[in-house]
This record gives structure tokens, sequence and C-alpha cells, in this order.
């Protein structure tokens, strides 16, 4: 059985009074893209930090390709690279300075390294500012540099810690780019992210994380069927003035002569909504019916949204 | 990996105006009171060959001039030491070194050998002074090299308590401030040893100013040199302590 690329049993973490973790069982497969949502305090960052060996659980075990993040710490920071969510550099040094400090972190230096710096400034579009000062660089080329220090060493597993907030559209394409040729390559990507169109986009398994413990876990098409609702658009002859009774508990807009429904799928039927639609005297002209998208699975797994 | 860290450290040092800024106005000062030391040996050197065991160059010139540069280090060890970990922790680059296969105390020991190696420079630099004598006149070179063996002692416990005073804090001036309270300590509190008998003498013999100056007398003190190494053994273990704290995360 191959070796996971990250796995976690029992984790937990206290803060003081605060329990920031509660027992989180994970496994992601190697090569996987995987994704890690949840909202703000779930206990993402405090995850991925134990993972880094930048905090110690207070319980539990957790492996990076099988070594042991305090027992076999020297391997298991070998394997992973970690892209932090803030933007943190040396402000005295260059880029092509601070990734050959990176790499000597690593133990790592000779032709065959310097080589493979050169290739991560190029793909990742660094190469007119390698000699430039970090406090030179914009915010996005800032980004950009620290993604390929989490990739000086080369390592197995990348943790991307939401790596496009508050980056521009056309970087952030350029990065999902690069992100997809690692990930080609071989590389297992576990991506955190707020814009949950990107990990809908990108990962094949998605876990949640809510008050500290994983609310699902699941392969992308599985959590997007775990959806209890739809959304059922009805265009209507007359304008809508009014929403009939019967309706206006299921309505998410209105227009001048569109209604936008959330229906429960184990509930509401559509030819009921139409029929109590006609007898309001309402002609139906056209209707589309929508599923819901990962933002609405997480609402409801997250607020509890019925 | 600790010479990686080191060489970084030192780099970084030399890559802010600080460093400049400081060994410049070292140089400057030490120079003034080399010459100082030398003009006054020039004015008494005629009545020199009338006291008997007189002491030479050596001892009129090279040893103040290394007593001096102590006091000088007492200044500027706080100045230099202050950025070391407290700035990283505020720019929060520390957790790029977290999260390399590096133990705490390899973080530890490379940063404290490129501050080191800052303050190495400014005792080479200070040694040629009393060394450019030799051009004109004789030297006890032994003396000379007991001396400066005392003051790399020296430097290398301030740079040690530097060090640990800046894992503590994220605030670098902070750091500096509680760097020269803790030297200033160390060097004082041998005013205090002087008037209070036995239990007085036992606070004396903590006194860094104390164990300096059998060195300066030109005396290899191994009970000098045990205090030294325990004084930065101890510094840097409790800076070892400290990191390793950030990653409990209490």
């Amino acid at each position: 059985m191959p070796v996971p690329a990250i796995w976690t049993e029992g984790l937990e973490k206290h803060f003081g009074s605060v329990h920031a973790l509660r027992g989180v069982d994970l496994e992601v497969a190697s090569g996987e893209f995987f994704g890690l949502l949840g909202p703000n305090g779930a206990g993402k960052s405090t995850l991925i930090n134990i993972l880094a060996g930048l905090t110690r659980a207070s319980a539990g075990h957790a492996r990076i390709c099988g070594h042991d993040v305090l027992t076999d710490y020297r391997r298991s920071r070998q394997a992973l690279g970690v892209v932090p969510q803030e933007i943190v550099f040396d402000p005295f040094f260059s880029v092509r300075e601070i990734l050959r400090i990176q790499a000597g972190y690593f133990g790592l230096k000779g032709p065959e390294n310097d080589r493979w710096r050169e290739e991560l400034l190029a793909a990742l579009m660094l190469e007119d500012k390698a000699d430039a000062n970090m406090r030179a660089l914009s915010g996005g080329m800032k980004r950009r540099v620290l993604i390929a220090q989490a990739l000086v060493h080369r390592p197995q597993v990348v943790i991307l810690d939401e790596p496009t907030a508050g980056v521009d559209v056309e970087l952030r394409a350029s990065l999902w780019v690069f992100i997809r040729r690692l990930h080609a390559e071989g590389h297992t990507i576990v991506l955190t992210t707020h814009y949950l169109e990107e990990a809908e986009a990108l990962c094949d398994r998605i876990a949640i994380l809510k008050d500290g413990r994983i609310a699902a876990l699941d392969r992308k098409q599985a959590l997007l069927r775990r959806a209890v609702h739809k959304t059922l658009t009805v265009t209507t002859a007359e304008v809508m003035r009014s929403v009939p009774p019967g309706l206006q508990d299921k309505v998410k807009k209105v227009a001048e002569h569109c209604v936008e429904l959330s229906l429960h799928k184990g509930v509401d039927s559509i030819p009921g909504i139409l029929e109590t639609l006609r007898t309001a005297g309402y002609t139906i002209v056209d209707l589309a019916t929508e599923e819901a998208d990962l933002e609405e699975v997480f609402l409801e797994l997250t607020q509890g949204r019925p | 990996m600790i010479f990686v860290i080191a060489r970084r450290e030192l780099r970084n040092l030399f890559l802010s105006p600080l460093a400049w800024i400081v060994l410049g106005i070292v140089q400057l000062i030490m120079g003034f009171l080399f010459l100082s030391h030398v003009n006054l040996f020039l004015q008494v050197e005629p009545r020199l060959p009338m006291i008997h065991n007189a002491p030479g160059l050596t001892g009129l010139i090279a040893a103040p001039t290394l007593g001096n540069a102590a006091v000088l280090m007492l200044l500027i060890a706080p100045i230099i030491t202050m950025r070391v970990v407290a700035e990283e922790r505020r720019n929060h680059t520390l957790t790029l070194l977290y999260t390399a296969p590096v133990s705490r105390l390899t973080i530890v020991l490379g940063k404290y050998l490129g501050v080191l190696a800052f303050f190495l420079l400014i005792v080479a630099l200070t040694v040629l002074m009393p060394l450019s004598l030799l051009v004109g006149g004789h030297l006890d070179l032994g003396m000379l090299a007991c001396g400066t063996l005392g003051l790399v002692l020296l430097i290398m416990s301030f740079a040690a308590v530097g060090l640990f005073m800046s894992t503590l804090t994220t605030h670098p001036t902070l750091a500096a401030i509680s760097t020269f309270g803790v030297l200033f300590l160390f060097w004082i509190i041998d005013w205090a040893g002087r008037s209070h008998g036995t239990a007085g003498s036992v606070v004396a013999y903590l006194s860094a100013l104390n164990h300096y100056e059998p060195f300066l007398r030109g005396l290899f003190d191994t009970s000098a040199l045990s205090y030294y190494l325990f004084v930065t053994a101890a510094f840097l273990g409790l800076s070892v302590r400290r990191l390793d704290a950030d990653r409990v995360g209490a």
C-alpha cells in the first residue's frame, strides 16, 4: 500500500482555553490535489502549522510521506513545502539570494540545484526580477517568490495556504497554470482558499473543517451531491408584483419577470411550485434549474444552513 | 547548516547600514583612545628607565586599549544583537527557518556565530592598533594575545546574552535595552560586592569585569575562562529553550 503524502491521527491542539483542533484524522494520497476548506478560525492554519513543524500538537500524530513531524522532522520537512498565507521576506536580500539561502537551509548546493533555482525563476516569471531587492517587488511578485521558496528543495508535498489572496486576476490565472503543472509532475498539492470556485475547479478531494473538526471529507462530486438545495429560476410573462405566500420562504431573488427559488431536494417538487405560481395568475414563460455549487455545500456544512 | 545560517546572519548585518555605522564609529573612538594612550606613553617614556620593573608599550598602550574596547563592546553588543531574532520574529521570517530541516540548536548556533564573526572583526581591527606599534617598538606578544583572548571571551558572553534577549521579544529596541541592562548589571555587580564581606565577594564573582582584568595583566585564568564559557553556554541554552517554546505555541 503506498505511503500517504499526509497522514494525521487524533490531532488535538489547545491554545490556552481555545480548543483549536479536536481530533483530526486525515489521509491525503500521494499525487492528490486536495482542498482544505473552512471558515476563519476552523483550524486550517493550526493544522498546516503542525504539519510544517511550526506548532507542536497537544495530542495525536502527523506524518509527511511516512515521516513523523516530530520524531523524524528532518525528513518530514524535506518532503514538505509550505507557501504561507502572509507575505514574509527578508528585506535586505535579492530574489536570487533568498532562494540560495533557502536552498542552503536544506543542505542543497551545486550546479544541479543552481539550475533548478533558475528553472523556478523562469517558471514563475521572476527572471527579470531575480537580482532585484525584495522590497522593490510588487505584492504579486513577492507571492511568486514565496512559492519559489517553498519549492526550492523539490518537496513531494506542497501546501498552498491561500496563495491567491489579494492577487490580481491575471497573476492568479498564471499561478494556477504553474500549480497545475506541479500537480501533473507528480507533486501532492494541498490547497486552502477562500475562493471556493478555485477549489471546485482544481481539487480531487476536499475536506471541510469546522470548529477544529472535519465536518466533511469526500471526493468533490460526492460532496456536491450532498447539497440538499438546488435553485429554480422561473420567468413569467407578467411582472412579478408579489410572490405567492406558499413560496415566500424559498425566495432567493426577485426581478421584474423573474423569481429565483431555493428548493429542498427531498421536499419541494417543481410541478407543485409551478402550479402555485399559475394559481397566483402568472404565466410561465421559461424555467431553469441549477445544482448547488461548492459554496452552497460549504455554507450548509459550516453554517448549518437548512 | 550552522554555517549557512551564520553566513546569512553576517551578510544580513552588512546589508544594513547599521553594521557599517557601528564599525565606523567603533574604529573612530578606538583610534582616538589608542592615540591618547600613545600620547600618554610618550609623555612618561623619559621617566620609565628610572622605575624598577616599569611597564612597557604593551602595559601602557595595548592593555588600556583592550580595556577601553571592552567598555565599548558593552555599548555596541546590544545594538548588534537586538535584531538577530526579534526582527525576524516581527517580520515572520523566522517561520522560513522553522520549516527547514534544522534544529533549534542549529538555528541558535548559526545566528550566534554570525554575530560573533562581526564582533571578531571588531576585535581584529582593534588589535591591529597595538600591533602597529611593532613597526617602531617592542611588544609583549604573549600579554597582548592573553588580553585579546580575554576580550574575545567577554564578547562571546555578551553576544550570547544579546541573542537570548532578542529571542524574548518582537521589538529590537526592547531587546537592545534589556541586553544593555543585563550586561551593565554583570559589569557593576562588582561594586556591590566590594563592601559586603563574604556574601559580597560571591556576588562580585559574577562580575564580567572581574574576570576580564587578569587577561589584561597577561594572566591566563582558567577560572575566568570557565566563567565566560559557562555564561555563554547558559544563555545559548536559554535561547534554544525560548525558540522551542515558539513551537509549543503556548
